[in-house]
């Protein structure tokens, strides 16, 4: 059955979407069957996972609106080899239509329900609002990837996100949970990023991914040419950490 | 007196220069709801679209349609909790998105909403019109409670129809959101 995973941090900026189509690719690497969910209206991770937004005749809004299946309108990468339930502008209209339907905030959880036993990991790239785009994703997860920089205010936004998902475990989805904090763009020869990793390490022990994606023109780069870094350039530094971080991960839901 | 803003809603592909809708914005300062794309209109991102606009606009909104416009105006107004902010709706030549399946562009826009509007509205349509028959526009009056004008032979009630400014339109316009 899929472990459903959300990327989020309400802080803007700080490297979801490349977290996302990275690990999804990783995982696809390793023989996992992975589904990608776009959640934000941009795209990002759509385009970024080598689906073109504008060609889509089924997003995840159609999903949402509950005028398609996941099925019918998730497509196959062929690049990347995973699945993607895209997003392109539309799913914006989604915070308006939904507004006053019942059960609105669990209609991906529910619409994943059909395919749960087609993946081995579905993995959910959250805009950096809280929306209702944002709360289905967190209602339709076991668990949330965070991903930091290790810069001096990336504790501040870690508070905001903790209490969301507090919010949410207590009252709509039980199941949810940190399951770690990636250390992304990661630089060790900066001092205070080092702090801020020791800082985050003595906060949140185990929560902390021993992976560590580092600062990576190739990771950078490959968003252009609409691919994951870890399909564009599988040699570069930071596409083997993300092999690592999907060995991790893999190894993380065996002990949930 | 409240300053109301008038905001104009063109149909695909936007209304060009000609256009009496272009021609009101220049002559009476009413803004354009303008979307990401007017070529391949996608009905969440238009509702988004107006819904972002309504709530930037301090005062009472006024709302004119044309085409799929007023489809969007439709569609919006099924769903949004700011519709309070729209004193009124003149919705002219909706778009028939039903009348063949076969229009790609308008897939998302099937069926159309029929819901009542949630604010009064006046629904102008031609006799000749080639997106939208007159029975089926008097049926959709009917459906979104609006008035209905009748305008005769002009076609799609746009640049082509030989309206210039179409002055009358916009008394009639004027004197309904004002009664």
């Amino acid at each position: 059955m899929a472990k459903i995973f959300c990327v989020a941090n309400q802080k803007g900026g700080v490297g979801k979407t490349t977290t996302t189509v990275n690990l999804a690719a990783a995982l696809a690497s390793i023989g996992q069957r992975v589904l990608m969910v776009d959640l934000d209206p941009q795209g990002n991770a759509t385009m970024g996972s080598g689906i073109d937004k504008r060609e889509m005749k089924l997003s995840v809004y159609d999903v949402l609106l509950e005028s398609a299946t996941v099925t019918e309108a998730a497509l196959w990468s062929e690049p990347c080899r995973y699945h993607v339930l895209g997003a392109n502008r539309e799913l914006a209209g989604a915070e308006v239509e939904l507004v006053d339907v019942e059960r609105r905030e669990k209609r991906l959880k529910l619409a994943l329900v059909a395919v749960k036993d087609q993946y081995d990991f579905v993995l959910i790239d959250c805009p950096p609002s809280l929306s209702m785009l944002t709360l289905n994703g967190l209602c339709s997860a076991h668990g949330v990837i965070v991903p930091m920089q290790c810069e001096y205010f990336a504790l501040e936004g870690l508070t905001d996100l903790v209490n969301t998902i507090k919010q949410v475990h207590g009252n709509l989805n039980p199941d949810l949970q940190i399951i770690g904090l990636l250390r992304v763009m990661f630089d060790p020869r900066i001092t205070l990023q080092l702090q801020v990793s020791d800082q985050l390490k003595a906060h949140f022990g185990d929560k902390v991914f021993d992976a560590v994606i580092p600062r990576n023109v190739r990771l950078a780069e490959a968003p252009s040419y609409g691919l994951p870094g870890v399909v564009f350039d599988p040699a570069a530094k930071g596409s083997q950490a993300f092999v690592s971080f999907a060995s991790e991960m893999v190894e993380r839901i065996q002990k949930m | 007196m409240i300053p109301i803003h008038v905001l104009t809603l063109p149909g695909w592909q936007s209304s060009g220069p000609l256009h009496w809708q272009s021609r009101w914005e220049a002559l009476h300062g009413y803004t354009r709801v303008e979307q990401h794309d007017w070529i391949t209109p996608k009905r969440g991102d238009w509702i988004a679209q107006l819904e972002e606009v309504v709530l930037s606009c301090t005062g009472p909104v006024a709302l004119v349609a044309h085409s799929l416009g007023c489809l969007q105006v439709a569609a919006w107004a099924s769903h949004s909790k700011h519709v309070d902010r729209v004193k009124a709706a003149f919705l002219v030549a909706p778009g028939d998105s039903e009348r063949s399946q076969e229009l790609e562009h308008l897939r998302g826009w099937r069926p159309m909403e029929r819901q009542r509007l949630p604010f009064r509205s006046l629904l102008v349509s031609s006799q000749n019109d080639p997106f939208c028959s007159p029975e089926r526009a008097e049926q959709l009056a009917s459906d979104w409670g609006s008035e209905h004008w009748d305008l005769g032979p002009k076609g799609h009630i746009n640049a082509d129809s030989g309206l210039g400014d179409w002055p009358e339109g916009h008394r009639r316009f004027t004197d309904f959101w004002k009664a």
